[in-house]
């Protein structure tokens, strides 16, 4: 090897170890702080090891599992619905002649930019005069039209991109517009589409504001911190903890951290 | 054309009305609060929110801009070198390196950065048995620093993967060709590849910074002095005071915000389609 190749090589192994360490050096630190039991300022490492952190999680009397098994399953049907939503319309915005298309693409925009506290309080009331609140169905919901924006737009986008030609061809040897979609269209924007569905698991799967306001009244334990409030062990009728619901979507000590 | 426009209605409808419900007609009850004092019509309490946090609007403002460039610079150079090495180990590691923030919530970032870049945190205390910096030489990174760093550090993959997709499906022989006659990487970067994912580029770029105008966890957890991000501020109305009306005001101006980037994209968009 050249003095230069060496030198060249070397530059990239520095960059790559500079990219892992930005990359996981907070990850890796996160999983520090699980299992320290104590770490005090001049220690560059915990001081002492131990799981009891980790213990606390999985006890059977936390709902950890129970949660993390009801949050797949909400995101597996919240990629079904909305996959079933956004391909129609991301086919229609990339294909068809709209009218007012830029404001339809903007609607899907919205849920995403508007911040949400404010919106899911509101959601909640409408929930609670359909009966929806504290459903999966509800909660599925409201994801689905947060999640509407990256399904849509990247759907949008990976129809767009298929050769209308291929369709043309298609059309011309007789198939049905509906045989060319699924054999010809479809198929070819599928990336696209399977990458949009990622992130809408992705994002509902590790986001708290929604089912925080839709589910309260599920357990008895605030959905942001799984801590028992007050009010939920004071209060047993399940209608005074809705009307609390309605109002105060976790407890309030985590209701301004959670998003 | 008539008929076709028709179709397109139909088959867009079921994802508008959801949107409609769930989000519109909450966000009128929103506007409602907004822009209504008992019953009439005002803008009170835009001058409330404008007077009380003018500073945290425009420092919302600068931080999202400022991130949205670092993720954009950021994200064209993974994204770039993935696709143009030459050396097929560097795109090996670049590959399997770069996409594991995707796969953490905002709210776990915000607490891994909290500790990672405070002042005794592990970023610091590397820094310091490494040698490049003096231990009185330590300085806390959580204030705008660690906003944008964590914005950076959770959205930039997100944008690199987008855009890493979008250069894989072009047309190599392009590439190629320019090699051949005796472009720089560099140059092959900006001038050939670049332009043809621009759509792509300014897609993922939107998402982002409307991404990022909403994000809650992020300025709260990470830097918690004055000034602050406009989505702490709000749910410090909500939560302190009780008070809708002003949170719902600096909710219309950050929406007010994302309004503008998405008419940006638009614009670009539509010139394209009509070039």
């Amino acid at each position: 090897m050249s003095p230069r190749a060496l030198v060249s090589g070397g530059a990239k192994a520095a960059l790559i170890l500079a990219l892992a360490f930005a990359i996981f050096g907070p990850l890796a630190n996160l999983v520090l702080w699980s299992v320290a039991e104590r770490w005090y300022a001049p220690f560059k490492l915990p001081v002492v090891y131990g799981m009891r952190y980790w213990e606390t999680v999985f006890r059977p009397t936390g709902d950890a599992m129970a949660s993390l098994g009801m949050s797949v399953w909400i995101a597996v049907l919240t990629v079904v619905v909305s996959l079933a939503l956004a391909v129609p319309a991301g086919y229609a915005l990339a294909r068809l002649k709209l009218p007012l298309r830029t404001l339809i693409m903007i609607a899907f925009l919205m849920p995403q930019a508007f911040p949400s506290v404010a919106i899911y309080i509101n959601v909640a009331r409408i929930f609670y005069s359909l009966g929806l609140a504290g459903t999966v169905t509800g909660v599925v919901l409201v994801h689905v039209a947060h999640g509407l924006v990256y399904s849509v737009w990247i759907a949008a986008a990976a129809f767009a991109a298929v050769d209308r030609d291929l369709e043309l061809a298609a059309r011309n040897m007789g198939a049905s517009p509906l045989t060319t979609f699924f054999t010809v269209t479809l198929p070819l924007a599928a990336p696209g589409v399977v990458a949009s569905a990622i992130f809408v698991f992705l994002g509902r799967s590790t986001s708290s504001p929604a089912p925080s306001s839709s589910a309260c009244r599920r357990s008895r334990r605030c959905r942001c911190c799984s801590t028992t409030p007050a009010w939920a062990a004071t209060t047993r009728s399940p209608r005074s903890r809705r009307s609390f619901c309605s109002s105060r979507p976790c407890c309030s000590c985590c209701s301004s951290s959670a998003s | 054309m008539q008929n076709i426009s028709r179709i397109g209605l139909v088959l867009v409808a079921p994802a508008l009305a959801l949107v409609a419900l769930l989000f519109l007609y909450p966000l009128g009850y929103s506007l409602l609060a907004a822009f209504t004092r008992e019953g009439a019509l005002s803008l009170d309490h835009f001058a409330k929110a404008i007077e009380l946090y003018s500073t945290d609007i425009l420092f919302t403002l600068v931080m999202v801009i400022l991130a949205t460039i670092l993720i954009a610079i950021v994200s064209i150079a993974i994204a770039g070198a993935i696709t143009l090495s030459e050396t097929p180990w560097l795109v090996t590691a670049l590959k399997a390196l770069y996409r594991w923030p995707l796969f953490i919530p905002f709210i776990v970032a915000a607490q891994c950065m909290r500790t990672f870049l405070a002042k005794n945190g592990l970023m610091n205390n590397t820094f310091v048995s490494l040698g490049l910096i003096e231990p009185l030489q330590a300085t806390s990174f959580l204030d705008w620093r660690g906003i944008v760093a964590t914005f950076v550090w959770k959205q930039a993959p997100f944008v690199a993967l987008l855009l890493a997709g979008a250069m894989a499906s072009l047309d190599r022989a392009t590439i190629e060709a320019a090699r051949n006659l005796g472009a720089s990487r560099l140059r092959l970067l900006f001038e050939i590849v670049l332009p043809q994912v621009g759509r792509t580029l300014m897609v993922a770029l939107v998402l982002s910074f409307v991404t990022m105008l909403s994000v809650l966890s992020v300025p709260m957890m990470v830097a918690g002095s004055q000034p602050t991000m406009i989505t702490v501020d709000m749910a410090f109305r909500i939560n302190a005071y009780g008070d809708y009306a002003v949170a719902n005001a600096l909710g219309v101006i950050s929406y007010a915000m994302t309004a503008v980037a998405a008419w940006f994209y638009l614009r670009h968009n539509l010139r394209e389609d009509r070039a």
